[in-house]
Protein backbone atom coordinates (compact mmCIF):
# COMPACT_ATOMS: atom_id res chain seq x y z
CA UNK A 1 0.00 0.00 0.00
CA UNK A 2 3.05 2.19 0.04
CA UNK A 3 2.40 5.48 -2.15
CA UNK A 4 -1.47 5.02 -2.17
CA UNK A 5 -3.91 6.54 0.37
CA UNK A 6 -7.02 5.03 1.18
CA UNK A 7 -10.21 7.30 0.13
CA UNK A 8 -13.34 5.54 1.42
CA UNK A 9 -16.97 6.39 0.11
CA UNK A 10 -20.14 5.70 2.05
CA UNK A 11 -23.15 5.01 0.43
CA UNK A 12 -26.02 5.55 3.45
CA UNK A 13 -29.66 4.53 2.96
CA UNK A 14 -32.58 5.89 4.87
CA UNK A 15 -36.19 5.01 4.65
CA UNK A 16 -38.65 8.08 4.47
CA UNK A 17 -41.70 8.27 6.86
CA UNK A 18 -43.46 9.06 3.69
CA UNK A 19 -47.27 7.49 3.61
CA UNK A 20 -46.94 6.89 -0.42
CA UNK A 21 -43.54 6.06 -2.20
CA UNK A 22 -41.39 8.21 -4.13
CA UNK A 23 -42.71 8.29 -7.63
CA UNK A 24 -45.86 6.25 -6.88
CA UNK A 25 -48.96 6.96 -4.45
CA UNK A 26 -48.91 3.66 -3.74
CA UNK A 27 -48.84 2.92 -0.03
CA UNK A 28 -45.46 1.92 1.94
CA UNK A 29 -47.79 0.89 5.32
CA UNK A 30 -45.08 -1.48 7.74
CA UNK A 31 -46.31 -5.16 7.33
CA UNK A 32 -49.15 -5.20 4.64
CA UNK A 33 -50.10 -7.93 3.04
CA UNK A 34 -48.12 -9.00 0.32
CA UNK A 35 -48.22 -7.79 -3.46
CA UNK A 36 -50.78 -5.09 -1.92
CA UNK A 37 -48.73 -2.08 -2.07
CA UNK A 38 -47.79 -2.25 -5.92
CA UNK A 39 -49.08 -0.49 -8.37
CA UNK A 40 -48.79 -0.33 -12.51
CA UNK A 41 -46.05 2.72 -12.25
CA UNK A 42 -44.50 0.39 -9.60
CA UNK A 43 -44.37 -2.37 -11.68
CA UNK A 44 -43.04 -0.46 -14.84
CA UNK A 45 -46.38 -1.50 -17.16
CA UNK A 46 -46.13 0.37 -20.68
CA UNK A 47 -47.60 3.84 -20.65
CA UNK A 48 -47.13 4.82 -16.86
CA UNK A 49 -44.97 7.88 -15.69
CA UNK A 50 -43.14 8.42 -12.37
CA UNK A 51 -44.71 11.51 -9.98
CA UNK A 52 -42.14 12.86 -7.34
CA UNK A 53 -43.57 12.84 -4.17
CA UNK A 54 -43.44 16.42 -2.63
CA UNK A 55 -43.19 15.20 0.60
CA UNK A 56 -39.53 13.40 -0.40
CA UNK A 57 -38.35 16.82 -1.23
CA UNK A 58 -39.67 18.44 1.38
CA UNK A 59 -37.65 16.09 3.61
CA UNK A 60 -34.55 16.12 1.83
CA UNK A 61 -34.11 19.76 2.03
CA UNK A 62 -34.83 19.42 5.58
CA UNK A 63 -31.96 17.02 6.15
CA UNK A 64 -29.81 19.72 3.90
CA UNK A 65 -30.46 22.58 5.68
CA UNK A 66 -29.81 20.42 8.73
CA UNK A 67 -26.40 19.52 8.37
CA UNK A 68 -25.68 23.14 6.59
CA UNK A 69 -25.68 21.73 2.79
CA UNK A 70 -26.25 23.49 0.33
CA UNK A 71 -30.06 23.22 -1.88
CA UNK A 72 -29.35 24.09 -5.35
CA UNK A 73 -32.63 25.43 -6.91
CA UNK A 74 -33.08 23.34 -10.06
CA UNK A 75 -32.66 19.39 -9.28
CA UNK A 76 -32.18 16.93 -11.72
CA UNK A 77 -33.28 13.38 -12.04
CA UNK A 78 -31.91 10.85 -14.28
CA UNK A 79 -31.92 7.37 -15.63
CA UNK A 80 -29.34 4.91 -14.77
CA UNK A 81 -29.85 2.01 -16.95
CA UNK A 82 -29.45 -1.67 -17.12
CA UNK A 83 -31.28 -4.69 -16.95
CA UNK A 84 -31.78 -6.54 -13.74
CA UNK A 85 -34.83 -9.03 -12.95
CA UNK A 86 -35.33 -6.66 -9.52
CA UNK A 87 -35.70 -3.75 -11.78
CA UNK A 88 -38.83 -3.63 -13.73
CA UNK A 89 -38.08 -0.46 -16.18
CA UNK A 90 -34.76 -1.46 -17.03
CA UNK A 91 -33.64 1.88 -15.29
CA UNK A 92 -33.18 3.75 -12.05
CA UNK A 93 -34.62 6.84 -11.61
CA UNK A 94 -31.79 8.40 -9.61
CA UNK A 95 -29.77 11.62 -9.12
CA UNK A 96 -26.31 12.42 -10.59
CA UNK A 97 -25.60 15.82 -11.12
CA UNK A 98 -27.66 18.00 -9.30
CA UNK A 99 -29.46 16.25 -6.63
CA UNK A 100 -31.40 18.02 -3.99
CA UNK A 101 -28.82 18.04 -1.21
CA UNK A 102 -25.15 19.44 -2.13
CA UNK A 103 -22.49 18.96 -0.05
CA UNK A 104 -21.04 22.34 1.18
CA UNK A 105 -17.75 23.02 1.37
CA UNK B 1 -72.10 7.91 -45.89
CA UNK B 2 -72.13 10.49 -42.90
CA UNK B 3 -68.44 10.62 -42.30
CA UNK B 4 -67.65 14.26 -39.87
CA UNK B 5 -68.09 14.48 -36.18
CA UNK B 6 -70.07 17.66 -36.64
CA UNK B 7 -72.91 15.92 -39.02
CA UNK B 8 -73.00 12.88 -36.69
CA UNK B 9 -73.51 15.16 -33.53
CA UNK B 10 -76.18 17.01 -35.41
CA UNK B 11 -77.83 13.45 -36.66
CA UNK B 12 -78.04 12.07 -33.17
CA UNK B 13 -79.59 15.43 -31.47
CA UNK B 14 -81.90 15.71 -34.49
CA UNK B 15 -82.78 11.96 -33.57
CA UNK B 16 -81.65 11.33 -37.45
CA UNK B 17 -80.12 7.93 -36.23
CA UNK B 18 -78.96 6.31 -33.27
CA UNK B 19 -75.53 5.69 -31.92
CA UNK B 20 -76.17 1.98 -32.14
CA UNK B 21 -77.17 2.67 -35.97
CA UNK B 22 -74.09 5.13 -36.97
CA UNK B 23 -71.78 2.52 -34.96
CA UNK B 24 -73.11 -0.94 -36.35
CA UNK B 25 -72.63 1.21 -39.69
CA UNK B 26 -68.92 1.90 -38.89
CA UNK B 27 -68.74 -1.77 -37.42
CA UNK B 28 -69.87 -3.01 -40.83
CA UNK B 29 -67.55 -0.77 -42.76
CA UNK B 30 -64.84 -2.14 -41.20
CA UNK B 31 -66.11 -5.58 -41.83
CA UNK B 32 -65.93 -5.20 -45.31
CA UNK B 33 -63.18 -3.05 -45.84
CA UNK B 34 -60.51 -3.92 -43.09
CA UNK B 35 -59.18 -7.05 -44.50
CA UNK B 36 -57.75 -5.19 -47.38
CA UNK B 37 -56.80 -1.94 -45.91
CA UNK B 38 -55.22 -3.12 -42.32
CA UNK B 39 -56.01 -0.35 -40.22
CA UNK B 40 -57.49 -2.51 -37.50
CA UNK B 41 -55.42 -4.76 -35.09
CA UNK B 42 -58.39 -4.67 -32.88
CA UNK B 43 -62.04 -4.11 -33.61
CA UNK B 44 -64.03 -3.56 -30.22
CA UNK B 45 -67.09 -4.41 -31.90
CA UNK B 46 -69.28 -5.93 -28.97
CA UNK B 47 -67.65 -3.27 -26.59
CA UNK B 48 -68.85 -0.15 -28.92
CA UNK B 49 -72.52 -1.64 -29.38
CA UNK B 50 -72.64 -1.83 -25.45
CA UNK B 51 -71.44 1.67 -25.08
CA UNK B 52 -73.79 2.88 -28.33
CA UNK B 53 -76.75 1.58 -26.59
CA UNK B 54 -75.87 3.26 -22.92
CA UNK B 55 -75.30 6.55 -24.79
CA UNK B 56 -78.54 6.39 -27.06
CA UNK B 57 -80.07 6.41 -23.20
CA UNK B 58 -77.73 9.16 -21.97
CA UNK B 59 -79.40 11.52 -25.26
CA UNK B 60 -82.91 10.26 -25.03
CA UNK B 61 -82.69 11.71 -20.88
CA UNK B 62 -80.99 15.05 -22.80
CA UNK B 63 -77.96 14.20 -20.50
CA UNK B 64 -75.66 14.49 -23.81
CA UNK B 65 -71.88 15.66 -23.80
CA UNK B 66 -69.79 16.52 -26.27
CA UNK B 67 -68.96 13.36 -27.65
CA UNK B 68 -71.61 10.94 -26.58
CA UNK B 69 -72.61 8.31 -29.00
CA UNK B 70 -69.70 9.47 -31.41
CA UNK B 71 -67.82 6.50 -32.26
CA UNK B 72 -63.75 7.09 -33.05
CA UNK B 73 -60.97 4.88 -33.03
CA UNK B 74 -57.72 4.96 -30.69
CA UNK B 75 -54.34 4.07 -32.05
CA UNK B 76 -52.60 0.83 -30.37
CA UNK B 77 -50.40 2.91 -28.40
CA UNK B 78 -52.80 3.76 -25.97
CA UNK B 79 -53.34 1.56 -22.96
CA UNK B 80 -56.81 0.66 -23.06
CA UNK B 81 -58.31 -1.34 -19.44
CA UNK B 82 -59.03 -4.90 -20.60
CA UNK B 83 -58.46 -4.66 -24.46
CA UNK B 84 -55.19 -5.91 -26.06
CA UNK B 85 -52.57 -3.08 -26.08
CA UNK B 86 -49.87 -4.24 -28.98
CA UNK B 87 -48.19 -0.86 -29.95
CA UNK B 88 -48.06 -3.41 -33.53
CA UNK B 89 -45.45 -5.15 -31.56
CA UNK B 90 -44.46 -9.18 -31.48
CA UNK B 91 -43.74 -7.88 -28.13
CA UNK B 92 -46.94 -7.12 -26.83
CA UNK B 93 -48.95 -8.85 -29.20
CA UNK B 94 -50.14 -11.18 -25.44
CA UNK B 95 -50.52 -7.51 -23.74
CA UNK B 96 -54.12 -6.68 -22.03
CA UNK B 97 -53.35 -3.48 -20.84
CA UNK B 98 -54.84 -3.22 -17.23
CA UNK B 99 -55.82 0.36 -16.83
CA UNK B 100 -56.82 3.24 -19.29
CA UNK B 101 -54.61 6.20 -20.62
CA UNK B 102 -56.23 9.27 -19.38
CA UNK B 103 -56.98 10.41 -23.20
CA UNK B 104 -59.03 7.37 -23.16
CA UNK B 105 -60.77 7.79 -19.84
CA UNK B 106 -61.64 11.29 -20.90
CA UNK B 107 -63.05 9.65 -24.07
CA UNK B 108 -65.03 7.38 -22.14
CA UNK B 109 -66.27 10.28 -19.64
CA UNK B 110 -66.98 12.33 -23.29
CA UNK B 111 -69.43 9.41 -23.76
CA UNK B 112 -67.71 8.35 -26.89
CA UNK B 113 -67.84 4.80 -27.88
CA UNK B 114 -64.82 2.92 -28.87
CA UNK B 115 -64.62 0.95 -32.58
CA UNK B 116 -61.56 -0.57 -31.81
CA UNK B 117 -57.22 0.08 -31.90
CA UNK B 118 -55.67 1.00 -35.07
CA UNK B 119 -52.42 -0.46 -36.59
CA UNK B 120 -49.33 1.45 -37.14
CA UNK B 121 -45.40 0.95 -37.15
CA UNK B 122 -43.89 -0.68 -34.31
CA UNK B 123 -43.43 1.34 -31.07
CA UNK B 124 -44.44 4.22 -33.38
CA UNK B 125 -41.20 3.91 -35.29
CA UNK B 126 -41.71 4.21 -38.69
CA UNK B 127 -43.19 6.65 -41.41
CA UNK B 128 -45.05 4.52 -43.74
CA UNK B 129 -46.86 1.99 -41.35
CA UNK B 130 -45.24 -0.92 -42.49
CA UNK B 131 -43.05 -2.04 -39.36
CA UNK B 132 -46.06 -3.38 -37.79
CA UNK B 133 -46.16 -7.45 -36.67
CA UNK B 134 -49.87 -7.20 -38.22
CA UNK B 135 -48.78 -6.61 -41.64
CA UNK B 136 -48.72 -3.65 -43.52
CA UNK B 137 -51.19 -0.74 -43.91
CA UNK B 138 -52.77 0.20 -47.27
CA UNK B 139 -53.48 3.78 -48.59
CA UNK B 140 -57.30 3.81 -49.49
CA UNK B 141 -56.26 6.20 -52.14
CA UNK B 142 -53.99 3.68 -53.95
CA UNK B 143 -54.06 0.34 -51.73
CA UNK B 144 -50.65 -0.49 -53.51
CA UNK B 145 -49.40 2.65 -51.25
CA UNK B 146 -48.51 3.26 -47.72
CA UNK B 147 -50.44 5.77 -45.78
CA UNK B 148 -47.78 6.93 -43.62
CA UNK B 149 -46.46 6.42 -40.26
CA UNK B 150 -46.89 5.84 -37.47
CA UNK B 151 -50.32 6.65 -36.71
CA UNK B 152 -51.09 5.10 -40.29
CA UNK B 153 -53.83 2.85 -39.51
CA UNK B 154 -55.93 5.96 -37.84
CA UNK B 155 -55.39 8.03 -40.93
CA UNK B 156 -56.37 5.09 -43.50
CA UNK B 157 -59.49 4.32 -41.26
CA UNK B 158 -60.38 7.80 -41.03
CA UNK B 159 -59.70 8.49 -45.07
CA UNK B 160 -61.99 5.31 -45.75
CA UNK B 161 -64.56 6.36 -43.72
CA UNK B 162 -64.32 3.07 -40.97
CA UNK B 163 -64.21 5.65 -38.40
CA UNK B 164 -65.16 9.60 -38.38
CA UNK B 165 -62.11 10.40 -36.26
CA UNK B 166 -58.87 8.71 -34.06
CA UNK B 167 -56.15 9.26 -32.34
CA UNK B 168 -52.83 9.33 -32.94
CA UNK B 169 -49.14 10.21 -31.39
CA UNK B 170 -46.55 12.17 -33.07
CA UNK B 171 -42.83 11.97 -31.84
CA UNK B 172 -41.88 13.60 -35.46
CA UNK B 173 -44.67 13.43 -38.07
CA UNK B 174 -46.41 10.85 -36.64
CA UNK B 175 -50.15 12.50 -36.97
CA UNK B 176 -49.14 15.13 -39.23
CA UNK B 177 -47.40 12.82 -41.96
CA UNK B 178 -50.10 9.83 -42.24
CA UNK B 179 -53.01 12.67 -42.31
CA UNK B 180 -51.44 14.41 -45.46
CA UNK B 181 -50.55 11.23 -47.48
CA UNK B 182 -54.37 10.43 -46.59
CA UNK B 183 -56.36 13.73 -47.48
CA UNK B 184 -57.46 14.36 -43.95
CA UNK B 185 -56.66 16.44 -40.82
CA UNK B 186 -54.47 15.87 -37.74
CA UNK B 187 -53.24 18.30 -34.95
CA UNK B 188 -50.33 17.79 -32.99
CA UNK B 189 -50.53 20.03 -29.98
CA UNK B 190 -47.84 21.50 -28.09
CA UNK B 191 -45.89 19.09 -25.82
CA UNK B 192 -47.78 19.12 -22.62
CA UNK B 193 -50.95 19.89 -23.68
CA UNK B 194 -52.39 16.60 -23.57
CA UNK B 195 -51.27 13.76 -21.35
CA UNK B 196 -48.63 10.76 -22.00
CA UNK B 197 -50.32 8.74 -19.05
CA UNK B 198 -51.14 5.71 -20.37
CA UNK B 199 -49.32 6.34 -23.77
CA UNK B 200 -46.72 4.09 -24.27
CA UNK B 201 -43.39 5.78 -24.57
CA UNK B 202 -40.80 6.09 -27.75
CA UNK B 203 -39.29 9.49 -26.98
CA UNK B 204 -40.29 10.95 -24.00
CA UNK B 205 -39.45 14.54 -24.68
CA UNK B 206 -40.90 14.37 -27.99
CA UNK B 207 -44.27 12.46 -27.78
CA UNK B 208 -47.09 14.02 -28.06
CA UNK B 209 -50.94 12.80 -28.83
CA UNK B 210 -53.22 14.44 -30.71
CA UNK B 211 -56.92 13.31 -33.05
CA UNK B 212 -56.75 12.72 -36.61
CA UNK B 213 -60.48 13.71 -38.13
CA UNK B 214 -62.09 15.08 -41.78
CA UNK B 215 -61.82 18.88 -40.68
CA UNK B 216 -60.22 21.13 -38.44
CA UNK B 217 -63.89 21.70 -36.99
CA UNK B 218 -63.75 18.12 -36.00
CA UNK B 219 -60.12 17.76 -34.84
CA UNK B 220 -61.25 21.43 -32.18
CA UNK B 221 -63.74 19.19 -31.02
CA UNK B 222 -61.55 16.08 -30.54
CA UNK B 223 -58.91 18.20 -29.14
CA UNK B 224 -61.51 19.65 -26.88
CA UNK B 225 -61.69 16.31 -25.08
CA UNK B 226 -57.84 15.33 -25.01
CA UNK B 227 -56.63 18.65 -23.69
CA UNK B 228 -55.86 19.48 -20.09
CA UNK B 229 -53.48 19.12 -17.09
CA UNK B 230 -53.03 15.41 -16.02
CA UNK B 231 -51.45 15.27 -12.51
CA UNK B 232 -49.85 11.67 -13.05
CA UNK B 233 -48.25 13.19 -16.19
CA UNK B 234 -45.29 15.20 -15.00
CA UNK B 235 -44.64 17.07 -18.50
CA UNK B 236 -48.59 17.98 -18.89
CA UNK B 237 -49.02 21.95 -18.38
CA UNK B 238 -51.26 23.05 -15.59
CA UNK B 239 -52.64 25.91 -18.28
CA UNK B 240 -56.33 26.86 -18.80
CA UNK B 241 -57.94 24.49 -21.91
CA UNK B 242 -59.30 27.65 -24.57
CA UNK B 243 -62.71 26.60 -26.65
CA UNK B 244 -60.64 25.13 -29.57
CA UNK B 245 -64.42 25.88 -31.55
CA UNK B 246 -64.64 29.39 -30.34
CA UNK B 247 -62.00 30.92 -32.53
CA UNK B 248 -62.87 28.86 -35.36
CA UNK B 249 -64.66 31.73 -37.37
CA UNK B 250 -62.71 34.38 -36.34
CA UNK B 251 -61.73 36.59 -39.52
CA UNK B 252 -57.77 36.14 -40.72
CA UNK B 253 -57.62 39.32 -42.17
CA UNK B 254 -54.45 40.85 -41.71
CA UNK B 255 -52.79 37.51 -40.19
CA UNK B 256 -49.45 37.41 -40.73
CA UNK B 257 -48.17 33.87 -42.69
CA UNK B 258 -44.16 33.16 -42.67
CA UNK B 259 -42.75 31.12 -45.32
CA UNK B 260 -39.73 29.56 -44.18
CA UNK B 261 -37.07 29.27 -47.80
CA UNK B 262 -35.49 26.34 -46.31
CA UNK B 263 -38.52 24.19 -46.03
CA UNK B 264 -39.36 24.88 -49.42
CA UNK B 265 -35.43 24.13 -51.13
CA UNK B 266 -34.47 21.17 -52.95
CA UNK B 267 -35.85 17.84 -52.42
CA UNK B 268 -39.20 19.11 -52.32
CA UNK B 269 -41.40 17.95 -55.17
CA UNK B 270 -42.45 20.64 -57.72
CA UNK B 271 -46.35 19.03 -58.00
CA UNK B 272 -46.72 19.37 -53.86
CA UNK B 273 -44.74 23.03 -54.29
CA UNK B 274 -47.42 24.31 -56.59
CA UNK B 275 -50.34 22.59 -54.39
CA UNK B 276 -48.97 24.60 -51.84
CA UNK B 277 -48.25 27.93 -53.79
CA UNK B 278 -52.13 28.22 -54.88
CA UNK B 279 -53.08 27.22 -50.97
CA UNK B 280 -51.02 30.35 -50.29
CA UNK B 281 -52.95 32.31 -52.91
CA UNK B 282 -56.02 31.15 -50.68
CA UNK B 283 -55.01 32.69 -47.75
CA UNK B 284 -54.15 36.23 -49.53
CA UNK B 285 -57.54 35.83 -50.80
CA UNK B 286 -58.85 35.97 -47.34
CA UNK B 287 -56.85 38.70 -46.36
CA UNK B 288 -53.98 37.55 -45.27
CA UNK B 289 -50.41 38.77 -45.40
CA UNK B 290 -47.78 36.15 -46.38
CA UNK B 291 -43.79 36.53 -45.48
CA UNK B 292 -40.65 35.33 -46.25
CA UNK B 293 -39.19 33.77 -42.95
CA UNK B 294 -35.55 32.43 -41.85
CA UNK B 295 -35.39 28.97 -40.29
CA UNK B 296 -31.83 28.73 -40.32
CA UNK B 297 -30.82 26.08 -38.38
CA UNK B 298 -33.72 23.27 -40.39
CA UNK B 299 -31.02 21.40 -41.57
CA UNK B 300 -29.93 20.11 -38.10
CA UNK B 301 -33.45 18.80 -37.78
CA UNK B 302 -33.06 15.22 -38.84
CA UNK B 303 -29.55 14.74 -37.46
CA UNK B 304 -30.56 15.72 -34.15
CA UNK B 305 -33.48 13.90 -34.44
CA UNK B 306 -32.08 10.45 -34.88
CA UNK B 307 -30.17 11.02 -32.29
CA UNK B 308 -32.77 12.05 -29.43
CA UNK B 309 -35.27 9.68 -30.71
CA UNK B 310 -33.35 6.81 -30.68
CA UNK B 311 -31.32 7.34 -27.35
CA UNK B 312 -34.98 7.62 -25.20
CA UNK B 313 -36.00 4.88 -26.95
CA UNK B 314 -33.48 2.86 -26.19
CA UNK B 315 -34.11 3.58 -22.33
CA UNK B 316 -37.89 3.76 -22.21
CA UNK B 317 -38.30 0.16 -23.89
CA UNK B 318 -35.43 -1.23 -21.95
CA UNK B 319 -39.03 -2.92 -19.66
CA UNK B 320 -39.70 -4.86 -22.00
CA UNK B 321 -37.54 -7.85 -21.41
CA UNK B 322 -39.44 -10.54 -20.59
CA UNK B 323 -39.42 -10.91 -17.20
CA UNK B 324 -43.47 -9.17 -16.19
CA UNK B 325 -44.87 -9.06 -18.90
CA UNK B 326 -45.26 -9.29 -22.81
CA UNK B 327 -43.07 -11.91 -25.35
CA UNK B 328 -41.22 -14.36 -23.73
CA UNK B 329 -38.83 -16.93 -25.23
CA UNK B 330 -38.94 -20.75 -24.73
CA UNK B 331 -37.28 -22.21 -22.36
CA UNK B 332 -34.79 -19.94 -21.77
CA UNK B 333 -31.44 -21.48 -20.39
CA UNK B 334 -30.62 -18.71 -17.57
CA UNK B 335 -31.38 -14.90 -17.07
CA UNK B 336 -29.07 -13.36 -19.80
CA UNK B 337 -30.79 -15.75 -22.25
CA UNK B 338 -33.83 -14.82 -21.42
CA UNK B 339 -33.37 -11.15 -22.06
CA UNK B 340 -31.64 -11.71 -25.23
CA UNK B 341 -33.68 -14.04 -27.01
CA UNK B 342 -37.09 -12.52 -25.68
CA UNK B 343 -35.80 -9.17 -26.79
CA UNK B 344 -34.54 -10.38 -30.25
CA UNK B 345 -37.71 -12.23 -30.92
CA UNK B 346 -39.67 -9.55 -29.97
CA UNK B 347 -38.78 -6.43 -31.30
CA UNK B 348 -39.07 -5.83 -35.45
CA UNK B 349 -35.55 -4.56 -37.37
CA UNK B 350 -36.39 -0.96 -37.32
CA UNK B 351 -37.15 -1.13 -33.11
CA UNK B 352 -33.72 -2.83 -33.42
CA UNK B 353 -31.69 -0.63 -35.33
CA UNK B 354 -33.03 2.28 -32.83
CA UNK B 355 -32.65 0.40 -30.14
CA UNK B 356 -28.77 -0.03 -31.02
CA UNK B 357 -28.39 3.71 -31.83
CA UNK B 358 -29.67 4.84 -28.67
CA UNK B 359 -27.72 2.77 -26.26
CA UNK B 360 -24.48 3.82 -28.42
CA UNK B 361 -25.14 7.50 -28.35
CA UNK B 362 -25.71 7.33 -24.63
CA UNK B 363 -23.09 5.21 -23.81
CA UNK B 364 -20.25 6.30 -21.19
CA UNK B 365 -17.42 8.09 -22.92
CA UNK B 366 -20.41 9.22 -26.17
CA UNK B 367 -23.02 10.95 -24.20
CA UNK B 368 -21.34 14.50 -24.70
CA UNK B 369 -20.33 13.81 -27.93
CA UNK B 370 -23.47 12.73 -28.94
CA UNK B 371 -26.60 13.43 -26.52
CA UNK B 372 -25.76 16.43 -25.03
CA UNK B 373 -24.82 17.86 -28.35
CA UNK B 374 -28.26 17.27 -29.77
CA UNK B 375 -29.40 18.76 -26.60
CA UNK B 376 -27.70 21.87 -27.56
CA UNK B 377 -28.83 21.94 -31.22
CA UNK B 378 -32.46 21.47 -30.44
CA UNK B 379 -32.13 24.75 -28.43
CA UNK B 380 -30.68 26.39 -31.77
CA UNK B 381 -33.59 24.72 -33.90
CA UNK B 382 -36.44 26.04 -31.18
CA UNK B 383 -34.67 29.47 -30.93
CA UNK B 384 -35.26 30.21 -35.00
CA UNK B 385 -39.04 29.73 -33.67
CA UNK B 386 -38.81 32.15 -31.60
CA UNK B 387 -37.00 34.52 -33.65
CA UNK B 388 -39.99 33.57 -36.35
CA UNK B 389 -42.97 34.13 -34.07
CA UNK B 390 -41.71 37.77 -33.38
CA UNK B 391 -42.64 38.54 -36.48
CA UNK B 392 -45.08 36.20 -37.75
CA UNK B 393 -48.72 34.52 -36.36
CA UNK B 394 -48.50 31.34 -38.25
CA UNK B 395 -45.69 29.29 -40.40
CA UNK B 396 -46.50 27.42 -43.32
CA UNK B 397 -44.77 24.83 -45.29
CA UNK B 398 -45.30 21.29 -47.19
CA UNK B 399 -45.56 18.29 -44.61
CA UNK B 400 -43.96 15.83 -46.62
CA UNK B 401 -41.93 16.22 -49.68
CA UNK B 402 -43.40 13.82 -51.81
CA UNK B 403 -46.89 12.09 -52.09
CA UNK B 404 -47.65 8.86 -50.46
CA UNK B 405 -44.92 5.95 -52.14
CA UNK B 406 -45.66 2.89 -52.98
CA UNK B 407 -45.27 -0.20 -50.52
CA UNK B 408 -41.89 -1.51 -50.03
CA UNK B 409 -40.10 1.10 -51.86
CA UNK B 410 -37.96 2.44 -48.83
CA UNK B 411 -37.77 -0.47 -46.67
CA UNK B 412 -34.01 -1.06 -47.59
CA UNK B 413 -33.41 2.67 -46.94
CA UNK B 414 -33.91 3.87 -43.95
CA UNK B 415 -32.28 7.07 -44.42
CA UNK B 416 -35.06 7.79 -47.55
CA UNK B 417 -37.46 6.78 -44.95
CA UNK B 418 -36.11 9.01 -42.55
CA UNK B 419 -36.20 11.96 -44.63
CA UNK B 420 -40.19 11.75 -44.98
CA UNK B 421 -40.09 13.44 -41.74
CA UNK B 422 -37.70 16.12 -42.90
CA UNK B 423 -40.35 18.92 -42.58
CA UNK B 424 -42.15 17.57 -39.36
CA UNK B 425 -39.43 16.84 -36.98
CA UNK B 426 -38.25 20.00 -36.03
CA UNK B 427 -41.43 21.01 -34.32
CA UNK B 428 -41.00 17.77 -32.26
CA UNK B 429 -38.09 19.38 -30.89
CA UNK B 430 -38.65 22.31 -30.38
CA UNK B 431 -42.32 21.32 -28.47
CA UNK B 432 -44.54 23.44 -30.78
CA UNK B 433 -47.88 22.72 -31.90
CA UNK B 434 -48.17 21.85 -35.95
CA UNK B 435 -51.32 21.04 -37.65
CA UNK B 436 -51.30 18.74 -41.27
CA UNK B 437 -54.85 19.88 -43.66
CA UNK B 438 -55.50 18.66 -47.24
CA UNK B 439 -54.32 21.33 -49.58
CA UNK B 440 -54.42 19.18 -53.53
CA UNK B 441 -53.76 16.47 -55.01
CA UNK B 442 -50.58 15.28 -57.00
CA UNK B 443 -51.12 12.18 -59.61
CA UNK B 444 -54.13 11.82 -57.59
CA UNK B 445 -52.93 11.46 -54.17
CA UNK B 446 -53.66 13.86 -51.82
CA UNK B 447 -51.04 16.40 -50.54
CA UNK B 448 -50.56 17.60 -47.19
CA UNK B 449 -50.34 21.13 -45.92
CA UNK B 450 -48.54 22.41 -42.65
CA UNK B 451 -49.23 24.95 -40.83
CA UNK B 452 -47.31 25.99 -37.08
CA UNK B 453 -48.15 28.06 -34.51
CA UNK B 454 -46.43 29.02 -31.65
CA UNK B 455 -46.38 27.83 -28.01
CA UNK B 456 -50.53 26.99 -26.85
CA UNK B 457 -51.68 28.52 -30.27
CA UNK B 458 -53.64 25.25 -31.00
CA UNK B 459 -57.09 27.85 -31.37
CA UNK B 460 -55.36 29.79 -33.75
CA UNK B 461 -53.86 27.00 -35.87
CA UNK B 462 -57.46 25.31 -35.80
CA UNK B 463 -58.83 28.90 -36.56
CA UNK B 464 -56.27 28.90 -39.80
CA UNK B 465 -56.99 25.63 -41.11
CA UNK B 466 -60.51 26.29 -40.62
CA UNK B 467 -60.94 29.18 -42.81
CA UNK B 468 -59.01 27.59 -45.62
CA UNK B 469 -61.98 24.71 -45.43
CA UNK B 470 -64.26 26.92 -45.52
CA UNK B 471 -63.49 28.15 -49.03
CA UNK B 472 -62.21 24.95 -50.15
CA UNK B 473 -63.32 21.48 -50.02
CA UNK B 474 -59.80 19.01 -50.45
CA UNK B 475 -60.84 18.15 -46.63
CA UNK B 476 -64.13 16.50 -48.16
CA UNK B 477 -62.94 14.31 -50.87
CA UNK B 478 -62.92 10.51 -50.11
CA UNK B 479 -61.10 7.74 -51.59
CA UNK B 480 -63.44 4.99 -53.77
CA UNK B 481 -63.13 1.48 -51.47
CA UNK B 482 -66.01 0.43 -53.18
Amino acid sequence: MAGWEAVIGLEIHAQLATSSKIFSGASTAFGAEPNTQACTVDLGFPGVLPVLNTEVVNMAVKFGVAIGAEIPPISVFARKNYFYPDLPKGYQISQFELPIVIAST
Amino acid sequence: MVTTIKQIQRGLAQKKFSSVEITQQFLDRIDSHNPTINCFITVTGELALQQAKSADLVIAKGEARALTGIPIAHKDIFCTDGIKTSCASRMLDNFIAPYDATIIEKFKLDGAVMLGKTNMDEFAMGSSSENSYYGPVANPWDMERVPGGSSGGSAAAVAASLAPAATGTDTGGSIRQPAALCGISGIKPTYGRVSRYGMIAFGSSLDQGGPLARSAEDCAILLQTMAGFDPRDSTSIDRAVPDYSEQLNADIKGLKIGLPKELFAEGLDADIAKVIETAIQEYRRLGAEVVDIQLPNSNLAIPVYYVVAPAECSSNLSRFDGVRFGHRCDNPNDLEDLYKRSRAEGFGDEVKRRIMIGTYVLSAGYYDAYYLKAQQLRRLIKQDYEKAFEQVDVILCPVTPEVAFKQGAKTDDPVSMYLQDIYTLSLNLAGLPGMSIPAGFSQQLPVGMQLIGNYFDESRLLNVAHQFQQVTDWHLKTPEVG
